[in-house]
């Protein structure tokens, strides 16, 4: 297959890239991502609980041992690593979390998030640029979680993006493409970039949509995660995505107005001939 | 001394970094802030803590 996407210099197979988060169980989990078919999945960093202030063991509590469990999986799992810096709300705190991560992962590849608003988690878009500008400069391969603004696209790009990450809607809504007109705008204007929908995606069919209209991937979580069967939802998005991209590539029709038969017309039988 | 480790006000002897994080058991992959300032792992035998500082010690968990 020569029809690979190519990001910061390193080529996949897969143009789905999956979130490790909210899974039953770090078993589904590990079986989810690999139906996926993914090679590229993101992970965090949290404060490690200790058992220091409060005297009580909670180094071996249930949530510790989860989070351990699900590490270990991941780095079974032997794919690119993309730590995101969730949560974050400037861009000191994005650059200082993004250090933390390129040293316990081992990867400059970062999912860089600032967040400027709790109730949508809307990307900040001034510290977003901000923080992408200083983590270039420190070798961090940036892929920026943004919003379908064309202008704040253009503004990463100048910065040093090599990859950008729409959202197609706020994180874990599943609302699908909610401003194709944006989209559609960031697409026709910036081709000398992989461009990723990253966030709102709920349904398989809305996958297949982002990557007909030119997207080079797509970037979910939640939509696997909290399907009622993870791993057998992981296969249909990997299937949609690929349908998706093979319908880019083969190109859609145009859209009428009108009908037009699909049937040839010549040589009918029988009917309407008494006029 | 008094220190803030992942928020929550601790007591701890040791002064040097190496010694405070062994000190409180921290274990597996990690990496550590003081006062919001990332701290290399090679710096943690010469980094000292001062009272009232803010440690942070993250390891890795599941993310979207």
């Amino acid at each position: 297959m020569t029809d690979q996407l190519s990001l910061y210099g390193k080529t996949f197979d897969s143009r789905l890239l999956i979130g490790s988060a909210l899974y039953p169980s770090p078993a589904i989990m590990h079986e989810a991502v690999q139906a996926s078919g993914a090679e590229i999945i993101t992970l965090s960093l949290r404060r490690q609980m200790f058992g220091g202030g409060s005297g009580s063991d909670v180094q071996g509590s249930a949530e510790q041992r989860e989070a351990n469990e699900i590490w270990t999986y991941i780095q079974q799992m032997g794919l690119q690593l993309l730590p995101n810096t969730a949560g974050c709300k400037s861009a000191k705190e994005a650059i200082t979390l993004a250090e933390m991560s390129r040293e316990i992962f081992k990867t400059d590849w970062l999912k860089l998030e600032v967040i400027g608003d709790d109730y949508n988690l809307q990307p900040d878009p001034y510290g977003l640029i901000e923080a992408a500008a200083e983590l270039i400069k420190r070798g961090f391969k940036v892929l920026p979680y943004c919003t379908d603004d064309l202008v704040v696209c253009q503004k990463l790009l100048d910065a040093g993006c090599e990859v950008l990450m729409p959202w197609g809607a706020p994180i874990g809504t599943g609302q699908g493409l909610l401003n194709k007109y944006n989209l559609s705008s960031i697409r026709e204007r910036i081709t000398q970039v992989p461009l990723i929908i990253d966030a709102g995606i709920g349904a398989p069919s809305q996958a297949a949509e982002a990557l007909e209209m030119g997207f080079d991937a797509v970037l979910l979580n939640t939509a696997v995660a909290k399907a009622q069967e993870p791993v057998m939802m992981a296969k249909a998005f990997k299937t949609a995505v690929e349908a998706g991209r093979l319908a880019h590539n083969a190109g859609l029709m145009l859209k009428r107005q009108t009908a037009k038969p699909s049937t040839p017309t010549v040589g009918m039988p029988f009917w309407h001939q008494d006029k | 001394m008094e220190v803030l480790v992942n928020g929550e006000t601790t007591q701890v002897n040791a002064t040097h970094l190496v010694e405070v994080l062994k000190e409180l058991g921290f274990e597996g992959d990690f990496a550590v802030a003081i006062n919001g300032e990332f701290v290399p792992r090679s710096m943690y035998a010469e980094q000292t803590l001062a009272e009232g500082n803010q440690l942070d010690v993250l390891s890795p968990i599941a993310g979207g």
